[in-house]
């Protein structure tokens, strides 16, 4: 992915886009870190799913960072990126990019790391099929 | 916190909802995205009591997800202060479900998150 100092968002297409609306804010007027994080395990479990062809749950977080806040009306790009693919896991990076909707600069808002499992009918973990 | 405990806090929860429809994911179970939110709120009530300011988490680790909530179950979240830095709070959270039909009980996410406690122009704290 990008690093802390990128000024610019991944080259891939983002995994989800939306626009930040009031009723994602929190008591301050500025977006809620947990509607974000919400988002970015959204796109985590999106690429979990695809990459494992099947259900795949969240079982860890690490290292979310929140680096810049969130505006009513901002542009939110989560991207997401298979890290490292285990037995039955899948480690995904994800980060979450905001641009004013007037203007075309981007600024990186959060990161993190998110664990998922791949599980059968049973909630039972699965090996991860192997592209 | 309490690991490896087989019981929630023997004090009132910052927060208790019910799992609805709405907070589910593909799969029917609650979303960890809308787990995380109740956990972060929970901690963002704790800060705000304890700085009396503004206080946007700025970092969350090791959060796990240790079993899956069903719509309908009843959902607790404690958090608590772990670390106090100049400006900032490290606080601990967890997250238990409650069957609704029942008092069989189970521990649902762990994690910490960290505060900073601001001023109304977003200055530090003091």
């Amino acid at each position: 992915m990008s690093d802390a100092t990128s000024v610019s968002p991944p080259p891939h297409e983002p995994a989800i886009r939306v626009t930040a609306m009031p009723a994602d804010a929190n008591a301050y007027g500025d977006i809620f870190g947990g509607w974000l994080m919400s988002l970015m395990d959204s796109a985590a479990g999106l690429v979990a799913a695809r990459h494992s062809h099947g259900r795949a749950v969240t079982i860890a977080m690490d290292g979310m960072q929140f680096h810049a806040p969130v505006h009513i009306g901002d542009e939110v790009s989560v991207y997401a990126q298979l890290a490292r693919v285990g037995r039955t896991s899948m480690t995904i990076d994800v980060e979450c990019w905001a641009r004013d909707r007037h203007r075309d600069d981007h600024r990186k808002v959060t990161e993190a790391r998110f664990t998922f499992v791949a599980i059968d009918q049973d909630r039972r973990p699965r090996p991860v099929v192997v592209e | 916190m309490n690991d490896a405990a087989i019981s929630p806090p023997d004090r009132m929860p910052d927060i208790r909802v019910t799992v609805m429809a709405a907070d589910a994911n593909p799969y029917g179970t609650a979303f960890v995205g809308w787990l995380f939110g109740q956990m972060s709120l929970a901690g963002g009530s704790l800060a705000s009591r304890r700085t009396g300011k503004r206080a946007p988490v700025v970092a969350a680790d090791g959060f796990k997800f240790l079993a899956p909530a069903d719509i309908g179950d009843e959902l607790s979240v404690w958090a608590e202060v772990v670390g106090e830095g100049r400006t900032s709070l490290t606080i601990a959270t967890e997250a238990w479900k409650r069957d609704r039909h029942g008092e069989a009980v189970a521990k649902v996410a762990e994690g910490r998150l960290v505060f900073v406690g601001v001023g109304d122009v977003r200055q530090d704290m003091a």
